[in-house]
């Protein structure tokens, strides 16, 4: 608050006679500048001019009015702004002293309103043939852009408001301050775009009150709760717009949060709360909180616990002696109304009108009432975000219409850390991978190690569940009839003249079965045939391996049989087409020795449909005409086809 | 007020001589937050100044007096010097007056002159 005399207000309230003087200097001269033409301003009498004792230059009824202006936002940095209409011009980057006087008694005493830096070039009006002069108290300053502190860190609080003073070449006088000793391990300001007036900002509120400058330029700390017996009454305000509100407070609780809805910290006093209802003061965003609430919550809830005042809208007749955040009381009806100065638009032209108006804070802030019979319930938020720094735990919770979904990471898990999601549906979209071992494609395949299902477990896909049906060859020949394994497949002898013998793959695609891959494998070991052949006493041996065996496929249902116990060749009948390039253009032929094999071509093509087939593997080498040529065109094989498809589990009934 | 024939002077000639009555007025201004505060009763605002005007009836004029006045009380804006009871001395004013208008009863004499002279600012003790 101001000094002033005792009969100052009463000068003020009533009939007033008014000036104002601006006061600044150039290379050469100190420039006076008034709105009344009184000449005992032309003295040197340095209490009113307040210049130094120089050449000056005094421009009498120069002002022709001025308006000045300041909006308090709670717990950040204050400044002042003024607008002057002057027949004088103030070049851009001049220092101007604003003071406002009243007449009391014979001489004029003033005060002084503040001290400002004019940015710009003044704004000629051709109107009224004037300039337009725009200046801001000196916290201006400290909105220039920074990429690097030029601070070290560890620091204090209150150090780092020194340093970044002695960065804007300010002076300071910092006295203790709430979090003031607290120490900042870490550079959180750069690379992010920033003035320094946003790292005083989130200091201001940290400490719980205010960084502003005094009337002699120092960057002092100000309280938020100020208290003050200076009395606004009813010879202070006009008929207009008085507006004296509810109170506002007291606050009792404070919550710092991080897009408005993480949580980061709260603190409350239960009691104040019981008493009075909750009043939540809401901080969000802050850097140093979000860096850690933790460390500044304690000094900060402290310092705020306890906050209230009356909200007022009032336009007086001009107080002049109120800086930002002094405490002031309301008197009027016969009731007092304590309250803080937050914002004030000061108008002097033909008269004064001095506005002030204390709000509730913009930041967002919640209040609860009690009732007689309950409490009532606090508001519901979609998503809530909590971290329990304690047991290192975060939870991200939605909750709409009692469906929830959860997140939450446990750092302090006896077996673990846990990262657990509850949901309805859990939706994750692009490349997903499980440790190095499971992963989930973009095309909708899963590669793994491993795959292990429990008892009764199934792999069941589109068509149903992966199988494989395994279908053994069996003999069909003179000797050997149904025989599987390595069975001898070449040439049966009758007389001395040779007839391919078969091996048969018979098989049945039931209608739940969807076949994909169907493949005939081939082992082939050389076959030894011993006997009297040629009716002589010698026993003939030879050793034999198969040739030119292919394949060869029922084309319709008609097929048969046919056995005979008169010594003829067995015969398989019906319609086989040759499965063309089954094993090569050229069929099988395994080796005179070891063991050999082949693998058909994919024949799923040829028993994709639900059916019963019948595959005859042959030989088609020419027939041979003597015991020792059939014999050695014969080898022993075993056949199996591998028909690897789905299996449904709806099993429809034949009949049906 | 008029203590001699030179207690007003306009543009440097005494109007004295020509006068049948001179009115002086101190009109008080106020600023545009002066009013009765319904909250309190109380008269208030912001004073800015007496601001005196002069109003003189002249004498019917000869052409020779006329033609003396005629530039000053068709001009824009005159130097006008009163004594002031106030200040026990004289006070010059800058001032603006009104149209000048007369009528003619009779040949050569004009009739009717009477104008206000207006302070252009508040006056100064």
């Amino acid at each position: 608050m101001k000094t002033f005399s005792n009969d100052f207000r009463n000068s003020l309230r009533g009939v007033r006679e008014l000036d104002a003087v601006i006061t600044y200097k150039s290379d050469k001269y100190s420039y006076v500048l008034t709105t009344e033409n009184s000449n005992y301003l032309t003295t040197e009498n340095s209490k009113y001019l307040l210049t130094e004792k120089a050449d000056y230059q005094v421009q009498k009824e120069s002002i022709i009015s001025i308006e000045r202006k300041f909006t308090t936002n709670l717990l950040k940095t204050l400044a002042k702004a003024i607008i002057i209409n002057s027949k004088e011009t103030i070049p851009k980057g001049t220092k101007i002293k604003v003071q406002f006087g009243v007449l009391v008694g014979n001489n004029y005493e003033y005060v002084l309103d503040g001290t400002y830096y004019t940015i710009s070039e003044p704004t000629f009006k051709a109107d009224t043939n004037s300039y337009e002069i725009t200046a801001y108290s000196k916290m201006y300053e400290a909105m220039i852009k920074f990429d690097k502190l030029d601070i070290k860190f560890p620091i204090s609080i209150k150090d780092l408001v020194i340093e970044i003073c002695k960065l804007l070449n300010w002076n300071c006088d910092l006295s203790t301050f709430p979090n003031s000793t607290k120490i900042l391990n870490e550079n959180i300001y750069d690379n992010q775009d920033l003035t320094y007036r946003v790292i005083l900002d989130d200091i201001s509120t940290i400490t719980g009150g205010s960084f502003m400058f005094d009337d002699d330029e120092i960057l002092i700390w100000k309280s938020i709760k100020n208290t003050s017996n200076e009395k606004v009454n009813d010879e202070d305000i006009l008929s207009v717009n008085a507006d004296l509100r509810e109170k506002y407070g007291p606050v009792n609780k404070i919550v710092a949060t991080t897009n408005l809805n993480v949580s980061l910290g709260s603190k409350q006093d239960d009691t104040s709360i019981k008493e009075n209802g909750e009043t939540t003061f809401n901080i969000d965003d802050n850097r140093l909180l979000n860096y850690n609430a933790d460390l500044f919550i304690d000094e900060l809830f402290d310092e705020i616990n306890g906050l209230e005042y009356y909200l007022y809208d009032l336009t007086t007749k001009g107080l002049l002696i109120f800086d930002p955040l002094d405490g002031f009381v309301v008197e009027h009806d016969e009731k007092e109304y304590k309250s803080l100065i937050l914002n004030s638009d000061l108008k002097l032209s033909s008269g004064l009108e001095e506005s002030i108006t204390g709000e509730k804070p913009e930041i967002n802030q919640e209040e609860y009432t009690t009732s007689s019979s309950n409490i009532t319930s606090t508001k519901t938020k979609n998503a809530i975000i909590s971290l329990n720094k304690a047991n290192a735990e975060i939870v991200l919770k939605v909750d709409s219409n009692g469906k929830i979904s959860q997140v939450r990471l446990d750092g302090n898990a006896d077996d673990g850390s846990v990262f657990e999601v509850k949901a309805d549906n859990i939706k994750l979209e692009g490349y997903t991978t499980v440790g190095d071992k499971i992963s989930f494609n973009l095309d909708g395949s899963i590669t793994a190690q491993d795959l292990r299902l429990g008892n009764g477990g199934k792999v069941i896909g589109g068509d149903g569940m992966m199988s494989v049906m395994i279908v053994n060859g069996s003999i069909w020949s003179e000797q050997f009839l149904g025989g599987s394994g390595f069975m001898p497949l070449g040439f049966d002898a009758y007389n001395d003249v040779g007839y391919a013998n078969s091996n048969m793959l018979e098989f049945v695609i039931p209608d739940n079965f969807k076949p994909r891959k169907a493949f005939i494998y081939i082992r082939h070991v050389p076959l030894t045939s011993k006997g009297y052949f040629s009716g002589g006493i010698n026993e003939e041996s030879y050793t034999g391996y198969a040739r030119n065996i292919n394949a060869y496929i029922c084309t319709d249902k008609n097929f048969s049989r046919v056995i005979s116990y008169a010594g003829q060749p067995s015969q398989v009948n019906g319609n086989y087409a040759k499965i063309s390039n089954c094993f090569g253009a050229n069929g099988f032929t395994g080796n005179s020795y070891g063991m050999s094999e082949a693998t058909s071509i994919d024949i799923t093509d040829y028993i994709k449909n639900a059916g019963t087939y019948s595959i005859q593997l042959k030989s088609d080498y020419a027939t041979p005409n003597s015991f020792q040529a059939i014999y050695e065109a014969t080898g022993s094989v075993m056949a199996q086809l591998y028909v690897y498809g789905y299996t449904s589990e709806e099993i429809t009934d034949e009949e049906g | 007020m008029l203590v001699n024939e030179d207690s007003l002077i306009i543009n440097g000639v005494s109007m004295a001589k020509y006068l049948i009555q001179c009115e002086f007025q101190y009109h008080k201004t106020w600023g545009d937050d002066t009013g009765r505060n319904t909250l309190s009763g109380d008269f208030g605002g912001t004073f800015k100044g007496i601001f005196p005007e002069f109003i003189l009836t002249f004498k019917s004029l000869n052409q020779s007096e006329l033609e003396e006045l005629a530039p000053i009380l068709n001009s824009v804006k005159q130097t006008l010097t009163y004594y002031d009871p106030e200040k026990k001395g004289n006070i010059t004013l800058e001032t603006y007056c009104d149209d000048m208008t007369y009528a003619n009863k009779r040949l050569g004499k004009q009739e009717g002159i009477s104008m206000s002279f207006i302070a252009r600012k508040k006056r100064v003790l």
